[in-house]
């Protein structure tokens, strides 16, 4: 009989220690093996696709090697694919490899084509070469060469520009090694380049027109006038040459050479103007010509020559510039609208705020957030508050322009309240980290001229306070300042904050307060925006997640900022998002009321606001809890005011006219917003694809049809302006967008794996594969034990056993950068997630070989 | 473990039993000790301020305003000049005009590169920083630690979406592995060894 002696107690307790710590370690393995049900649905991100032919063993491959199995792609578009030079030992390719992957799509001229090596090894970048060729899609037979190519032995990324509209062939090309890569089909080239500005004035008969580079000779602008019936005035071949369009003689020559109808409009000088802008169109058409333009006329002041207007979106959403019809001929100048910002301070040198300021004061009192080496004082520039150079957000300077940056000065940016003699009174509360309620409180006291810390009061006190800040907390103490500030007369508007959530932000959420909501270009609610029962109005607060009207730019809102990376503060332009942004555009509204009607107050504000004359309504109808009473019309804001007006020429519906990918035909009515009269005497356009019936009305109020063709016309969004000329109102213009080709609603990131990961060995459990079902995968995974696990769902388009590899398909629950384990002990459903190709690798092209998201195997653990 | 697990098949007498118990207690002991310096080691990697300090990390360029794609908190290592100009781009991708200077150029035979991005933040307030020391190397793996400041829980703070971001230069060394720490995960990055650098 064997005899056990016991180890002295200290080990044995260190033993059963040792023991629990191991349990508590592994997954919980009950004596009742009970398992359960996990389903959830995968979204495949809009706009992706898939290689038809992938090294995935699991599905069955559909060629597309050759022109004649092309794969169709829609336009833009980011894909997903593999090819290999040899075989590759394993899959669908493992003998012969998959050589050429080919694609057909519709691309527009300057579109960039870029194709991105997902295994492409810095390191050794010979192992793996890609190419990358497009050919013309009308020749099947390919006996053409490749109208552009970009085919480097060792780089990581290939790109091409889109020569010409067309249907093309896509052709990527192994020529050694296997690789994933990333197919990218960017958007049309940006509108500003070529867009023609016929909102602006310019001179009816005259074109500048530059030859392209091989017409430099003498004769050369003698043929262009035989063959376009146009006079030249002056200029020489080589740079711009400025051309007219004669007299009727010549007119009628150049209508007929460049196949140019005659104008409907019964007004001589409107039908000169619109045939100016035919020629324009027509001679772009032309090979020999690198630009043709109208001869603009530059210091007119219709529109604000703020270079950088254009961008400013925001704008005409809220119906602005109808309303700087109004502000520019009626507002008192003689009296000061004082709108007071109190945030960060403002950087008082910037060149677009000059004559834009008062003074004011600087109410952060403790030295160690204040960044000036002081507490309070009446200094209110903005030094920064970030901790080191580059590191701050100068966000009382932007909020600043966003109302009255310096209009039509030719510089920079316009601010709302154009045209007014209103001035910002900068008051500065916040510093490194943010600021206190209580520093706050004393700078809404001294904008509203009441006793404060400081000891003083301003000459005169703030009409509105624009409060573009927040946090959670309510105070009695708080509220009641705020209804002393609205007692004295002031209107006090605030951010609501970007929570995307209905948590209160304060001061937004106080009574007496005017809480702004964000929208988007598109007028919905910006995806960080707040909401809930205290929001009482919507403005532009911008998305720069994306790029709706397709000019190149992230649809922010621009207004002026400073950079002080070099650690010397520097004005600059730029865009933010924020329901920051969205205030002040309410601020500089009610700047615009109070110059024209200085007898507004908070009470006859509010009595406007809660009856609609000042909003568009957006949402539910009525006030909502997204939009309050709707977003902020400028317009409409004038309109109410009871003072005579100019003859305004307003638009409805305001904003852009959208027809998408399928409506060939929208209308828009006209009438005189303001006082007096006017009569349409034309309505012109700037793209050949667009029509606007009819032509003319004698008045002031008509509806206007607005047709579109997109016959021949590549696939891509397109832009336009449409613009309402009178002859007593200034212009109205209407930005138009058109989609051609299919809008892409839906995705598809290929089969895909879903697998179930222990969060703590990290080794995959169980695993499901599903396949696209119009955009999205539902997949349900029977007999799971009861335990804690990461859900993660990815292709595996080289067959090499890793789901998230560099450029294959990738998604988690809730999100893959953020993945949290869902405790299985019942049946567990609606696990959603989204997945999409690995986006980042088109911005580190030839960096795919260290991925962040890691690789998951897709075969359990005792696979 | 499997020592203190499994006892012996042999019946020893009792002083045989003292002296075996003894022994084994005592190498348990010394085996414990050698664990939990292991152990402290290895939490020691877990907070900056400790492990081996090679050449500095330094910001290449930081920026409040990524327009960076992802919206999410992200590591990157960037490998060519090229690269880096396209996250610089993006870097500073909301700035209009004028447009920021170029990024320097890189001796990527010395340093690696990495693109840190805190994500979308809702308000301002937020930024990233290299804690101190910043950059430690032990067994093979180099740690980079980065803070994300926060702004206080009840401040007032500006309504502006911020993602804050920065691009960092560590050098290279004998490691084949960079940890990143300091978001709300940790990042792991692939590298190439590399000859370690002299100097500070």
């Amino acid at each position: 009989m064997r005899t056990v002696t016991r180890a002295p107690a200290w080990l044995r307790l260190a033993f059963l220690a040792l023991l629990a710590l191991l349990a508590g370690c592994s997954k919980q393995k009950g004596n009742t093996p009970s398992t359960y049900l996990l389903e959830g649905t995968i979204t495949s991100a809009i706009g992706a696709a898939t290689d038809s032919d992938s090294n995935d063993a699991q599905t069955a491959p559909e060629s597309n090697d050759t022109a004649t199995t092309a794969q169709p792609l829609l336009n833009p578009v980011l894909l997903g694919g593999f090819v290999s030079a040899t075989g590759t030992g394993t899959g669908n390719f493992a003998d012969s490899g998959d050589r050429t992957d080919v694609f057909q799509a519709t691309l527009a001229k300057g579109q960039t084509v870029a194709l991105f090596i997902s295994d492409h090894d810095a390191a050794h970048p010979y192992d793996i070469d890609l190419d990358l060729e497009i050919y013309d899609g009308s020749d099947i037979t390919l006996q053409t060469q490749p109208v552009a190519m970009s085919i480097s032995a060792t780089e990581g990324t290939e790109t091409v520009r889109v020569p010409e509209n067309g249907n093309y062939y896509i052709f990527i090309r192994a020529i050694r090694g296997a690789s994933n890569y990333l197919l990218t089909i960017g958007r049309p080239p940006n509108r500003s380049a070529t867009t023609l500005r016929a909102d602006l004035p310019f001179v009816p008969g005259e074109v500048v027109v530059r030859f392209k580079g091989s017409l430099h000779a003498a004769s050369a602008s003698l043929a262009f006038s035989n063959s376009t019936g146009l006079e030249r005035k002056s200029g020489t071949p080589g740079q711009a040459m400025l051309f007219g369009l004669g007299g009727e003689s010549r007119r009628r020559q150049t209508r007929q050479l460049l196949g140019i109808g005659q104008t409907a409009s019964a007004n001589p000088e409107q039908s000169l103007r619109e045939e100016t802008i035919a020629v324009v169109k027509a001679l772009r058409k032309r090979s020999d010509v690198e630009y043709a333009d109208l001869n603009y006329i530059r210091q007119a002041a219709a529109a604000p020559d703020d270079p950088n207007y254009p961008l400013q979106w925001n704008y005409p959403l809220i119906n602005l510039p109808q309303a700087w019809d109004a502000t520019t001929q009626t507002a008192t100048t003689d009296r000061t609208t004082i709108v007071a910002v109190v945030d960060t301070g403002i950087f008082l040198d910037h060149p677009d705020l000059q004559g834009s300021l008062l003074a004011g004061y600087d109410f952060v009192s403790s030295p160690s957030i204040a960044a000036d080496g002081d507490g309070i004082d009446g200094n209110p520039d903005d030094p920064g508050d970030g901790a080191t150079p580059g590191g701050s957000s100068f966000h009382g300077t932007h909020v600043a322009g966003i109302i009255a940056a310096q209009t039509g000065n030719g510089v920079g940016v316009a601010g709302v309240s154009w045209g007014t003699n209103t001035k910002i009174m900068p008051v500065r509360v916040l510093g490194k980290g943010g600021g206190t309620t209580y520093d706050i409180i004393q700078g809404i006291r001294y904008a509203a001229g009441l006793s404060n810390d400081s000891g003083t009061v301003p000459p005169q006190r703030a009409d509105i306070i624009n409060l573009s800040l927040g946090g959670p907390g309510f105070s009695m103490a708080e509220q009641a300042e705020y209804n002393a500030v609205r007692d004295a007369g002031v209107i006090v508007v605030a951010a609501a904050g970007n929570d995307n959530s209905n948590r209160p932000s304060y001061p937004a959420a106080y009574d007496n307060v005017i809480s702004v909501s964000a929208a988007t270009m598109t007028r919905q609610k910006a995806p960080y925006s707040n909401f809930g029962p205290t929001i009482d109005i919507a403005a532009p607060g911008g998305n720069t997640a994306v790029d709706s009207d397709g000019d190149g730019y992230y649809d922010g809102i621009l207004s002026t900022l400073v950079d002080d990376a070099s650690g010397v503060r520097k004005p600059i332009y730029s865009f933010l998002q924020g329901t920051s942004m969205a205030t002040p555009h309410v601020s500089g509204v009610i700047a615009i009321m109070k110059s024209l009607d200085p007898d507004l107050d908070p009470d006859k504000f509010g009595a406007l606001l809660q009856t609609g004359k000042l909003t568009s309504d957006l949402g539910a109808p009525g006030r909502d809890d997204i939009f309050g009473f709707g977003l902020v019309d400028a317009l409409k804001a004038v309109e109410n005011i009871d003072i005579a007006l100019p003859p305004i020429v307003a638009i409805d519906p305001p904003g852009p006219l959208d027809f998408g990918p399928f409506v060939d035909r929208l209308t828009f009515t006209t009438r005189n917003a303001g006082g007096g009269d006017f009569t349409i005497t034309g309505i012109s356009d700037d793209a050949d694809w667009l029509e606007t019936s009819p032509q003319s009305l004698p008045s002031s109020a008509g509806s206007f049809t607005v047709s579109v063709n997109r016959t021949g016309m590549p696939d891509g969004l397109y832009h336009a302006t449409i613009t309402v000329t009178t002859d007593n109102a200034s212009t109205a213009t209407i930005p138009v967008t058109l989609q051609v080709g299919e809008r892409h609603d839906k995705g598809d990131t290929g089969h895909q794996y879903v697998v179930l990961v222990d969060p703590v060995s990290m080794e995959t459990v169980r695993t499901v594969d599903v396949d696209n079902e119009s955009g999205r995968y539902s997949y349900r995974i029977d007999d799971v034990p009861a335990g804690d696990y990461l859900i993660i769902a990815g292709t595996d388009l080289d067959n090499d056993g890793l789901i998230c590899d560099p450029g294959e398909a990738c998604g988690g629950y809730p999100t893959i950068e953020r993945l949290q384990p869902v405790t299985v002990n019942s049946d567990v459903e609606r696990i959603d997630f989204g997945t999409n190709f690995n986006i980042i690798i088109r911005a580190l092209a030839d960096d795919p070989g260290h991925p962040v998201i890691r690789a998951f195997s897709r075969f359990p653990d005792d696979y | 473990m499997k020592y203190y697990g499994t006892g012996s098949s042999d019946t020893p007498n009792r002083s045989a039993l003292g002296r075996s118990a003894t022994t084994r207690a005592r190498n348990g002991s010394i085996l414990s000790l050698l664990v939990i310096a292991t152990l402290l080691a290895g939490c020691a990697l877990a907070a900056p301020g400790r492990g081996a300090q090679p050449p500095a990390a330094g910001i290449v360029d930081s920026s409040l305003q990524c327009s960076h794609p992802e919206r999410q908190p992200a590591v990157r290592r960037i490998t060519t000049q090229q690269q880096l100009q396209q996250v610089a781009a993006q870097m500073h991708g909301t700035r209009l005009a004028p447009k920021a200077p170029p990024s320097p150029s890189i001796d990527f035979n010395r340093w690696n590169i990495l693109f840190i991005s805190a994500g979308e933040r809702p308000t301002a307030g937020y930024r990233l920083q290299l804690a101190e020391p910043a950059f430690t190397v032990s067994r093979r793996r180099a740690h980079l630690w980065i803070a994300l400041k926060k702004p206080a829980s009840d401040a007032r703070v500006a309504a502006v979406v911020t993602m804050p971001c920065l691009l960092v230069r560590v050098p290279v060394g004998d490691y084949s592995t960079i940890e990143v720490h300091g978001l709300e995960r940790r990042y792991q990055i692939a590298v190439e060894k590399g000859v370690p650098l002299q100097g500070k």
